[in-house]
């Protein structure tokens, strides 16, 4: 099952970890000095939180895929004039291994 | 079942539906002038576009649900979440009848929870709210009465067990 990503921008990362656990009634995943990630499975979402990236905001959004020939289809379908996303970067990835394609706005 | 909607501005719509028709390879379930939508199973998302925000970008995050129950149990995650949490109740946006509540998260976006009821036969006023609490100012749907963030008492400090 394909699964949205969002990473965003934050500016403490100890508030956001307290934030982001109670609204998504989960603990991170994984974490590090300057990230947290949760996967959640309702909402489906792979949620990323990171300092020192700049303006807090939404950094990219993406799409999680279970395997390369997904990111490959999507890939082969973005093409031209769809090269670009409107108004947000995504990226497309596979779980594992990790590759990853950028959209950018 | 909880679902992801993701609100994001666009400038072009057209453009935007082949954009995203193509990421997601599906055509949208609404599509109107100003305004289109895509009720995901796989992944698992309500994803709409409109044009009405000032700009371009990220107009608001969301955990959608499908009762009451459900509604009181994110109403309930926002509170723990800490913060302002507005309860804007009975509301009609986005060419659908809904009962929502709003938060702001640490890095600055408009995080709502909503439930909703039915069709609306237009894009809606967003019952008077206007004003922006996120990077831009939008159209609709969001409260006014926005305040600072509360600080919240984080104890996760560490890496946390695997999901």
């Amino acid at each position: 099952m394909k699964r949205l990503h969002l990473h965003v921008s934050v500016s403490d990362l100890a508030k956001a970890v307290g934030f982001y656990s109670g609204l998504f009634n989960s603990r991170p995943c994984c974490a590090g000095n300057n990230f947290a990630n949760w996967r959640v499975n309702e909402p489906a979402i792979n949620f990323g939180a990171s300092t020192g990236h700049g303006p807090r905001g939404a950094m990219h959004f993406g799409l999680e895929v279970d395997t390369t020939e997904e990111l490959q289809k999507i890939d082969r379908v973005l093409q031209g004039p769809l090269r670009s996303s409107p108004a947000l970067p995504w990226e497309v990835s596979v779980k594992k291994p990790a590759i990853r394609k950028e959209f950018a706005s | 079942m909880k679902r992801m909607h993701v609100h994001v501005s666009v400038k072009d719509i057209g453009n935007a539906v082949g954009f995203y028709s193509a990421l997601f390879a599906t055509k949208p379930s609404v599509v109107k002038d100003d305004y289109a939508k895509w009720m995901l199973d796989d992944p698992r998302m309500n994803f709409a576009i409109s044009t009405r925000g000032r700009e371009p970008g990220l107009d608001h995050l969301d955990i959608q649900v499908e009762s009451q129950t459900e509604l009181h149990e994110v109403y309930a995650r926002l509170k723990s979440a800490g913060g302002t949490v507005i309860e804007q109740g009975a509301t009609a946006c986005c060419y659908a009848k809904s009962e929502k509540s709003w938060i702001d998260d640490p890095a600055g976006i408009s995080w709502e929870t909503f439930h909703t009821t039915g069709e609306n036969i237009s894009y809606g006023d967003g019952s008077g709210e206007n004003e922006a609490r996120v990077a831009h100012t939008k159209a609709c749907c969001v409260p006014s009465a926005a305040k600072p963030a509360v600080e919240t008492a984080p104890s996760c400090s560490t890496a946390c067990a695997t999901a």
